[in-house]
């Protein structure tokens, strides 16, 4: 249970300094809300452990951060770009990336063949994981602009 | 009202918004919506993230358009809120364009991180990730270190107006380099894997990929290959300078 919250916190602390690197500012809390969608993404992905697949639990903590990216970005009336670029830093495949480069540079071509499809997986989960909640979330946008309310901003 | 005043400060708004990271969708409505606010209803925005296209028909006799292009592209996300609030503030109430100038002033001369701010962020994603990828207290420091060093000269390389692939490349490279350099002392058996897989992260290309699906979703292609291309091109640039380094030092 320790070590579960410790790589939650690992990876707020982790996205906190890429704050500073997309000149996020403490204005309306976007800082510290920003980070906590990693920790919680990851969370997420914990949770969904017993799975044993990494690139399903990719695409159900995007799932998961997306959703907490749009409510947040309803809350502070921000864009929701803001929320999802830093929670997603955790998920993206800096492991496979390297991994990938290593098993290229050793010559071993089938260990590069795998780890480079598998990272491209996981990268594919992540962009699936924003496209299935973006697209609802703007099918409900539409619903509320044919009711007569101006069409909300996503 | 001036048409040609309204005409060019909706492109600067566009403008702002674009170059420091707002989504396709986001800049068209946007400037879409300052039109309509000011009573043009029949404008025209074509975005693509290194140019824009705005027309509008003031009557049908006659209509102007204007293109700018974009030349420099980073990330500032407070920015890209700042105009977005501004924006919603505009459509609620329509003030003179004069007035929304200055307030557009104001936003562009807010502070920045400093670049020691910035430094001192890289050092944090580097200590928070080389944990989080499972490294020990030592690795995570190292990776700290590299990572600071490794944005300052990015700071500088980007002052300089490089292009973003070169840096990342460069970076990729320098990182592994110290890296390497570091584990050869093996103070208390470091993990070179972990070290540059945490200082790493810090040149990720996290608002591309972000950006590219959300364009792609929003239906707009161009842009969205765009940004992908841009994504994939920069991971493949850090592989290649970490590659490199690593396959000369072998």
């Amino acid at each position: 249970m320790l070590q579960f919250l410790l790589f939650c916190f690992y990876a707020f602390v982790g996205s906190f300094g890429y704050c500073f690197l997309a000149n996020i500012r403490p204005r309306k809390h976007m800082l510290f809300f920003a980070s906590l969608g990693s920790g919680l993404c990851w969370a997420v992905y914990l949770l969904f452990n017993f799975l044993q697949n990494d690139i399903l639990q990719a695409f159900l903590a995007t799932t998961a951060l997306t959703i907490y990216a749009e409510i947040m970005a309803r809350i502070f009336k921000s864009p929701a770009t803001v929320y999802l670029v830093i929670s997603l830093i955790p998920l993206v495949p800096g492991g496979g990336i390297y991994h990938t480069m290593e098993h290229c540079i050793n010559g071993d071509m089938m260990a590069f063949l795998q780890e480079g499809s598998h990272t491209f997986g996981v990268a594919g989960a992540l962009a699936l994981g924003i496209l299935v909640v973006t697209s609802v979330m703007r099918l409900f946008a539409a619903a509320k602009a044919l009711r007569g309310h101006h069409p909300q901003k996503i | 009202m001036d048409t040609a005043q309204l005409l060019n400060l909706v492109t600067d708004i566009g403008c702002e918004l674009l170059e420091n990271g707002a989504e396709t969708y986001r800049v068209e409505d946007t400037m879409q919506r300052v039109f309509h606010a000011y009573g043009y209803t029949d404008a025209d925005v074509f975005v693509i993230p290194t140019c824009m296209t705005i027309s509008i028909t003031p009557s049908h006799k006659h209509s102007i358009a204007k293109t700018r292009r974009i030349r420099c592209r980073r990330t500032d996300l407070n920015r890209v809120d700042r105009i977005n609030g501004l924006c919603r503030e505009i459509c609620q109430r329509p003030d003179p364009p004069e007035e929304v100038y200055e307030r557009l002033r104001a936003i562009q001369n807010e502070q920045r991180y400093s670049p020691l701010m910035r430094t001192a962020g890289a050092a944090l994603v580097g200590f928070g990730f080389t944990l989080f990828y499972g490294g020990t207290l030592a690795d995570a420091l190292c990776a700290a270190l590299i990572a600071a060093i490794t944005q300052f000269l990015a700071n500088g390389l980007e002052q300089l107006g490089s292009n973003g692939i070169f840096v990342n490349i460069i970076g990729g490279g320098l990182i592994m380099l110290m890296s390497l350099f570091f584990t050869q002392f093996q103070f208390n058996r470091l993990h070179l894997d972990k070290i540059v897989i945490g200082a790493l992260m810090i040149l990720v290309p996290g608002l591309a990929l972000t950006n590219s699906m959300r364009d792609l979703i929003a239906g707009d292609y161009v842009s969205g290959q765009a940004r992908l291309a841009e994504a994939l091109l920069t991971a493949t640039a850090i592989a290649l300078g970490a590659g490199v380094v690593l396959s000369l030092a072998r």
